[in-house]
């Protein structure tokens, strides 16, 4: 299987989970090991927040059985299941082996590493074969203003103050510059809060 | 009545208002991203922003910048200045209006955050009297007497006049402008 990794946010990942609750929508959210605990704790709040219905949340499965076990509980929302780090290729196969039992459970979201993801990958492909295209890679990043979205801005505060960026930095330089909260913005987005400070 | 009594009359009234409404202010940057996208994902829920979710997502930002051991984070939505342009990304209400905002804060390693400046435009369909209402907070110190420009100010449809306001968190302001402003 190729596991093709697309980055997405946490807000944009609970709102696809909140927005697809029929039966048999599987999820992936894949995210370095540090950062499992608190995905799981956001994303089971953001889920919350989106279907204003808890998911069920399973935060440790030491097991296939477990694993079965978490996925079939009866629930018309969404089941979350984090905790998989222990498990080794003998468990994904065991899984891959009970995927009968899988079939009909809601929507399912599992949270695990990069490397969870490949001994998945390897060891379980049938089951693996139903993630496909719901299979995400956490991206904090996603949200920061890009390098465009920044260059726009700057442009839209040229554009509306008739003023340069050289004009911007003289003027909280000598002390002459509005205090007006676009200029506060236009001086951070140069990379100049040394000039925030100044003014 | 003078002058320098109106002068006097504005400076103790900023003066009142700061002392007596100090918003509180977020702990993290973190928090401060969760509790505007959690306000405007309650906004969208209830019908009051008319714009899709994913692109209300998609149009919140932020960006920040270390100066010594001061984070200075920038939140953003939609268009960094509203003249009235056509197209743009902005948040969009049912009445056909239209919402950008930005909101800088510092954080400091020591404590709690501080609000530094924010710019909260909502620009009325065209034909509207007024044009539109722009709650503005200044970066301190005030350059200029509160009588003139008051550090927290909102502009009712013109850029050259600024009346006093509160002293109102993002929250606030947002609140105001989705659900009690109707054009």
């Amino acid at each position: 299987m190729s596991v093709a990794l697309r980055p997405i946010s946490l807000p944009e990942f609970s709102l696809r989970v909140a927005t697809r609750p029929a039966r048999g929508d599987w999820f992936v959210l894949v995210t370095p090991p540090h950062q499992l605990a608190g995905t799981q704790e956001t994303l089971a709040a953001d889920v919350e927040a989106f279907t204003e219905g808890a998911p069920k949340v399973t935060s440790l499965v030491e097991s296939s059985r477990d694993l079965v076990r978490a996925i079939r509980t009866p629930t018309d929302g969404v089941v979350l299941v984090g905790g998989l780090e222990s498990f080794s290729d003998v468990e994904w196969r065991s899984v891959d082996l009970m995927r009968s039992r899988l079939e009909g459970a809601g929507t399912v979201v599992l949270l695990m590493s990069p490397k969870q993801l490949n001994l998945l990958a390897g060891s379980a492909p049938n089951l693996a074969s139903w993630l496909t295209g719901g299979i995400w890679r956490l991206d904090e990043d996603i949200e920061q203003l890009s390098e465009a979205e920044r260059a726009d801005r700057l442009k839209r505060l040229q554009t509306s103050t008739a003023m340069s960026d050289e004009d911007i930095i003289k003027g909280a330089q000598n002390g002459t510059l509005s205090r007006e909260p676009q200029f506060t913005e236009w001086l951070l987005l140069l990379g100049r809060s040394d000039l925030i400070e100044r003014r | 009545l003078s002058v320098d009594d109106a002068l006097r009359s504005a400076r103790e009234l900023q003066d009142r208002l700061h002392a007596a409404l100090v918003p509180a202010p977020p702990s993290t940057p973190k928090t401060l991203c969760a509790s505007v996208r959690a306000l405007l994902i309650g906004a969208s829920d209830e019908g009051a922003l008319s714009s899709p979710l994913h692109e209300i997502l998609k149009l919140l930002n932020h960006t920040s910048q270390t100066h010594e051991t001061r984070e200075y984070v920038l939140l953003s939505c939609g268009e960094s200045m509203d003249d009235g342009q056509a197209g743009g990304s902005f948040l969009h209400k049912p009445d056909g209006s239209r919402l950008s905002f930005a909101v800088t804060v510092v954080f400091d390693r020591r404590g709690p955050g501080a609000l530094v400046a924010y710019r909260f435009h909502l620009q009325f369909p065209d034909g509207s009297v007024p044009r539109f209402l722009r709650f503005d907070l200044n970066q301190e110190p005030a350059a200029h007497e509160p009588l003139d420009e008051p550090r927290y100010h909102i502009h009712p449809g013109s850029n050259d006049i600024r009346a006093q306001i509160p002293p109102m968190t993002p929250a606030q302001v947002l609140h105001k402008l989705i659900y009690g402003v109707t054009a």
